[in-house]
């Protein structure tokens, strides 16, 4: 079996994932669009990462409470109860140790700081792409 | 009608929708998701997008007859709407709510009730495009059961 390759031919019928990996990847989802919750965890899910998706940062705290763990959490910058910012810093407080990935269709450069500064690991812009996605899974999974 | 020729009146309708704009190669990703697992990934996507999107126009609409705007909300609901109308290939959709959350953000009225309309017309475009796929998408769904 291929690791951490890509197998572009999906047979009709298959639920085979586009891609393999070495370990059991885990992503979760945190968007206020339920439009970009279905097609992030579709696109995820089929390059075989085990994906959940939340509305927003409440809901991803209780997964993590509930015992939850993640190799990923990609959070929606802009949320309306909460922004990436304080989702982040909330997560690192809870001892949340995932990879942390602020995702928005355009950035300020201050939001950018403090998401970084919040304990946010990087960025990925939306809409979710397996160009975007891909090489962050390859290196998740080779760590 | 055979589910050939639906295929192909979809694929021909899709390629009509990019060529006018309305709908970017970001579409297509989207069909990609679909499968046999999912055979209604498309219709199901659109269905949500349209009922989500409604909504929130629905808000804005509130939002911007206040007396007093609340601008921060315009700009989320602004940015929200365009995060998912970029997902389903909208790009000409998003590109006016960037407008419109760049008038929230200069807490310009005027500039926010002009940009407003032009994403309501942007809208009923889309939302009309879309719904012919989705008919179409059934159609095929349908032949094959």
């Amino acid at each position: 079996m291929a690791l951490g390759s890509a197998n572009g031919n999906r047979a009709e019928g298959a639920t085979t994932p586009l891609m393999s990996w070495k370990n059991n990847l885990r992503a979760l989802l945190v968007d206020a669009s339920s439009t970009c919750r279905i097609i992030g965890k579709a696109y995820l899910t089929s390059y075989g990462v085990e994906t959940e998706a939340v509305e927003n940062g409440e809901a991803a705290f209780d997964l993590i409470y509930m015992g939850a763990s993640f190799n990923v959490i990609i959070i929606d910058m802009h949320m309306r109860e909460m922004n990436g910012a304080q989702c982040a810093r909330r997560l690192r407080t809870m001892g949340v140790q995932s990879r942390l990935l602020g995702m928005s269709t355009s950035y300020r450069e201050h939001e950018q700081h403090e998401f970084l500064a919040a304990g946010g690991n990087g960025f990925i812009q939306k809409p979710l792409h397996p160009s975007k996605f891909v090489p962050i899974l390859q290196e998740l999974d080779n760590n | 009608m055979a589910r050939k020729d639906l295929n192909q009146e979809l694929n021909e309708l899709i390629c009509s929708f990019q060529d006018q704009g309305i709908l970017d190669d970001y579409f297509d990703e989207l069909k990609g998701l679909q499968d046999e697992e999912s055979p209604q990934f498309v219709t199901n996507t659109i269905t949500t997008y349209l009922g989500g999107a409604d909504n929130t126009i629905a808000e804005l609409t509130t939002n911007l007859s206040e007396p007093a705007v609340d601008y921060s909300m315009v700009t989320y609901l602004a940015d929200k709407l365009k995060g998912s109308s970029l997902s389903v290939g909208g790009s000409r959709m998003a590109n006016v709510c960037a407008e419109l959350c760049d008038a929230s953000e200069a807490n310009d009225r005027e500039a926010c009730l002009a940009r407003f309309e032009v994403v309501n017309r942007e809208f009923l475009t889309l939302q009309e495009s879309l719904s012919k796929i989705v008919q179409l998408e059934q159609a095929i769904y349908d032949d094959k059961e």
